[in-house]
């Protein structure tokens, strides 16, 4: 008669990887914009679900906040993806981009996060200037351990879109992703949720490594993170395994078509 | 027009930088005018033509401008008159101007008048008065189409220019130069003749000196 072996240690964990989708809900995204937007989410779920069942040492978790007059998380707490249902979003009201930092860095802390966190993800879209002082906001944001281990990337929506904001946000160019029509706007979206895949092989701690540099000759960009010594208690902890983002497929730019 | 002229009056008193940011104000009309496209650019056509940093600081605006600034939009962009007074008006309600009535009827200006206005394109001038053309700038210029009816008219510069009047005189086939004036002189010379679409004429304006900004000011004197 067999007998199942229990394996010693028990079930390889996962690691929660955060990914937040910050969306400019205002007036001028209405129509089409967030059209394409609520359409683009909802139809790249499925990909990024199975993206996550090929990266079994990550726990895809999903939150996503919208900004306008004020802003607001959609769901009270982050969602594994699959269980995560797109709610359409509307579009209405200003640009209140700093209450969107401001709600963002909350999220952040070390406590909502856990310390065995791989870096988030973050993606923000918006197609015009914020109204409200963003900048106070964004430089606080910016102070968080996490933000700093942060995958930041910005999807700059139409021609009126301020790139500078977005480049303040990312801290790399590269990562600030053009999108001047419906066509783009979706291929963005989906590269963007995508693009970004958990590695488990074993990779030793790397103190002093900074997030977010990109290596482009190799397509790739190897995001370590590993132990900063800050003498900060609130540090968070991640251990081994990089992040992978994959630059080499980011979208062409094609302005063919109709242009924002 | 009402909300319009609600919505431009919030945007004014609770995001006021953006009038000093083309960018700002464009993207904050788009939040506050989704659905209306056509709004968004007739408010900020009158950003864009200069015409809201010529308001900022008025406590009032007079009917001579206001006629000139209704041309202006409607003149550059092709739209309607009313059109381009709905969007200038309710800009001037936002940042609490006086701003004289003006009828369409009476802004394009009565050709059977004697006014010196009538008939010169507000493009190129400013109007103060009715019996003003008042012009000014940094370069030479020539000002083409120029309609002045008949009568007595002083001309008086400021700035090192010269300046003259020329208009074809088709009955005598020859082509007259009225007024040369140079240098912060002024001239008084008469039209025997209108000058208008039979009899066109145009400004000269050579600037003999530096890049200061010269002014010309032809007022009707009878």
């Amino acid at each position: 008669m067999s007998e199942v072996i229990a394996r010693p240690g028990g079930e390889l964990a996962s690691r929660p990887l955060h990914f937040f989708w910050v969306v400019d809900c205002s007036g001028s995204m209405f129509g089409e914009k967030i059209g394409v937007v609520n359409n683009a989410i909802t139809s790249v779920l499925p990909e990024m679900i199975d993206e996550a069942d090929d990266n079994p040492n990550a726990q895809l978790l999903i939150r996503t906040l919208k900004f306008s007059t004020g802003a607001s998380w959609i769901t009270d707490s982050p969602v594994k993806v699959e269980d995560y249902v797109w709610e359409d979003l509307e579009a209405a009201g200003v640009t209140d981009l700093g209450k969107a930092f401001d709600l963002l860095a909350g999220q952040l802390d070390v406590k909502q996060m856990g310390e065995r966190a791989l870096p988030p993800v973050i993606v923000l879209l918006s197609d015009g200037q914020p109204t409200d002082d963003y900048k106070k906001s964004l430089a606080k944001f910016q102070k968080l351990p996490w933000a700093k281990k942060a995958v930041k990337i910005a999807i700059s929506i139409g021609q009126d879109a301020d790139d500078d904001v977005l480049l303040e946000f990312t801290g790399n160019r590269e990562l600030v992703l053009q999108a001047n029509n419906a066509k783009m706007l979706a291929k963005m979206i989906k590269w963007a949720s995508t693009a970004v895949s958990a590695v488990s092989s074993g990779v030793s701690n790397n103190a002093e490594d900074e997030i977010g540099d990109n290596d482009s000759s190799s397509g790739e960009s190897v995001i370590e993170d590993g132990n900063k010594d800050t003498g900060n208690a609130a540090v968070p902890s991640v251990g081994n395994g990089p992040l992978i983002l994959d630059m080499d497929n980011i979208p062409e730019p094609d302005d063919a078509g109709d242009v924002w | 027009m009402a909300d319009i002229e609600k919505s431009l009056i919030e945007i004014v008193e609770m995001y006021p930088a953006v009038l000093d940011d083309d960018k700002k104000l464009k993207s904050i009309l788009k939040d506050y005018f989704p659905e209306d496209k056509r709004i968004q650019n007739h408010l900020y056509m009158v950003c864009e033509q200069g015409i809201l940093e010529d308001m900022k600081g008025a406590t009032e605006i007079n009917k001579y401008k206001m006629v000139r600034y209704i041309h202006r939009l409607a003149d550059d962009y092709g739209i309607s008159e009313s059109m381009a007074k709905e969007a200038i008006v309710a800009w001037t309600k936002a940042l609490k101007i006086k701003a004289e009535e003006v009828s369409i009827s009476e802004s394009r200006a009565k050709q059977n008048q004697d006014s010196i206005i009538d008939g010169n394109s507000a493009i190129n001038f400013e109007i103060e008065d009715e019996n003003t053309l008042h012009f000014s700038g940094k370069e030479g210029r020539i000002i083409p189409n120029i309609k002045l009816m008949k009568g007595t008219y002083a001309v008086k510069l400021k700035g090192d220019i010269f300046f003259k009047l020329v208009y074809c005189d088709y009955k005598i086939n020859q082509k007259m130069v009225i007024g040369s004036v140079y240098r912060e002189e002024e001239c008084i010379f008469k039209i025997e003749r209108n000058i208008d679409n039979h009899n066109p004429g145009y400004f000269e304006i050579q600037n003999r000196g530096d890049d200061n900004l010269w002014t010309v000011d032809v007022v009707k004197l009878d």
